[in-house]
């Protein structure tokens, strides 16, 4: 699960950018409270995508607080394209396997 | 923070936030302590909302930011710190390893053939170059980065006490021999101190590795490199004092290129392991406190 937290993120941002808290709230929003991550884990991982120059991030206020928002950047859509057609490969693959018979 | 969390709160984050964030560069500590308050601000916000009375908002805000020894596990290696931090240490041991084949195996490659010789000469030299330029790359990121490289006291007067021995034991070994050869005994009384207070700092240094340094298996790694990085240490030392041994390679190679080249090693060897120890011995210490 820890793995995925990455390709999540990029395909959250992918729509708009946004800032942490929004981010793990969209997650356990769209998996429908399936993915219940620590809060704590959000953030190496933000800070690793845009280390390797996949987000980038800004302050802006917003609700009346200043917020650190995150967005993708160029290299980080095309990163996220093909992370996402990878593992859509991947889980393709692995279903092929789980829906064998004679396993 | 949020004016609502009461101060018992705030103690919390900030205590889960020094355990986050120690060690981490002083940009990066900011960064982090106010991006993870405004979020706790808003999580215990949401949990207030929700019916939840200060104390459980506080302590479930603070659950949900899962344990702050994982997060900077996690963010150091975002951080790529302990990335760097282990091509640093392997760099290091594998020059060292270079160095130990180099120095031992000198006799047996003394008898290759000279085009044999040269090649592996080059060899090592490029290798041991490359190694070097790794080693120093790793050293100045971590401190252009400005993470914490707080050298225990007594560990800095070893340092310090090791570079006034060797730039006297340099003096001494090499002006005696230039202007007045009956001084020759000095350097020897010199090394015979230098050795015993160089083996009595690395039995400290030894015992503060044990004690304080890393987890595990990296606990004895790095005891072993520091056995290792202080038998180079010694023998640069005796190195010096043998100048006066007739010998050519030893006044050629060894005294002028060797010896300051194991003892630079050495030195890296320990700085880098101090630097580990810095970053993975201090959540031991918290557990402690």
């Amino acid at each position: 699960m820890k793995g995925v937290l990455p390709l999540l993120v990029l395909r959250v941002l992918s729509k708009k950018p946004n800032y942490g808290y929004q981010i793990l709230a969209e997650l356990r929003f769209l998996s429908k409270g399936v993915l219940d991550y620590n809060d704590g884990a959000l953030y190496p991982v933000l800070y690793q995508l845009e280390r390797e120059g996949y987000v980038e991030s800004y302050t802006e206020s917003a609700d009346g607080r200043l917020r650190r928002f995150y967005q993708l950047t160029e290299k980080g859509h095309t990163h996220h394209k093909r992370a996402e057609e990878e593992w859509v490969a991947f889980v393709k693959s692995v279903q092929l396997v789980l829906n064998k018979p004679s396993l | 923070l949020n004016n609502q969390i009461q101060n018992d709160g705030a103690t919390k984050l900030a205590i889960w936030l020094k355990v986050a964030t120690q060690g981490l560069p002083p940009l990066m500590k900011t960064r982090i302590t106010t991006e993870i308050a405004d979020h706790f601000a808003e999580v215990y916000a949401e949990y207030v909302a929700n019916g939840f009375n200060n104390q459980a908002a506080e302590t479930a805000a603070l659950q949900q930011l899962g344990e702050a020894e994982t997060f900077r596990r996690s963010y150091y290696t975002a951080h790529f710190s302990q990335r760097r931090y282990r091509i640093g240490f392997w760099a290091s041991l594998s020059w060292f390893g270079l160095l130990l084949i180099g120095y031992f195996g000198h006799g047996t490659f003394a008898d290759l053939e000279s085009h044999h010789q040269l090649l592996w000469q080059t060899v090592m030299d490029i290798t041991s170059a490359s190694l070097l330029l790794t080693i120093v790359h790793v050293t100045i990121v971590l401190l252009r980065e400005r993470y914490e490289i707080r050298l225990p006291r007594l560990v800095q007067a070893f340092f310090a006490t090791s570079i006034l021995l060797v730039v006297l034991g340099c003096m001494f070994a090499i002006w005696p021999t230039w202007i007045n050869p009956e001084v020759r005994l000095l350097p020897f009384q010199f090394s015979r101190l230098g050795f015993g207070a160089a083996l009595t700092v690395s039995s400290y240094l030894a015992w503060l590795a044990l004690h304080r340094g890393g987890y595990g298996r990296g606990r004895w790694l790095a005891l072993l490199a520091l056995a290792l990085g202080t038998v180079l240490f010694l023998d640069a030392l005796v190195a010096i004092n043998v100048i006066h041994v007739n010998s050519y390679y030893i006044r050629r190679y060894y005294i002028p290129f060797m010896a300051p080249t194991l003892l630079s090693a050495s030195l890296l060897v320990m700085v880098l392991l101090l630097l580990n120890f810095r970053v993975l011995g201090s959540a031991r210490a918290e557990r402690h406190t």
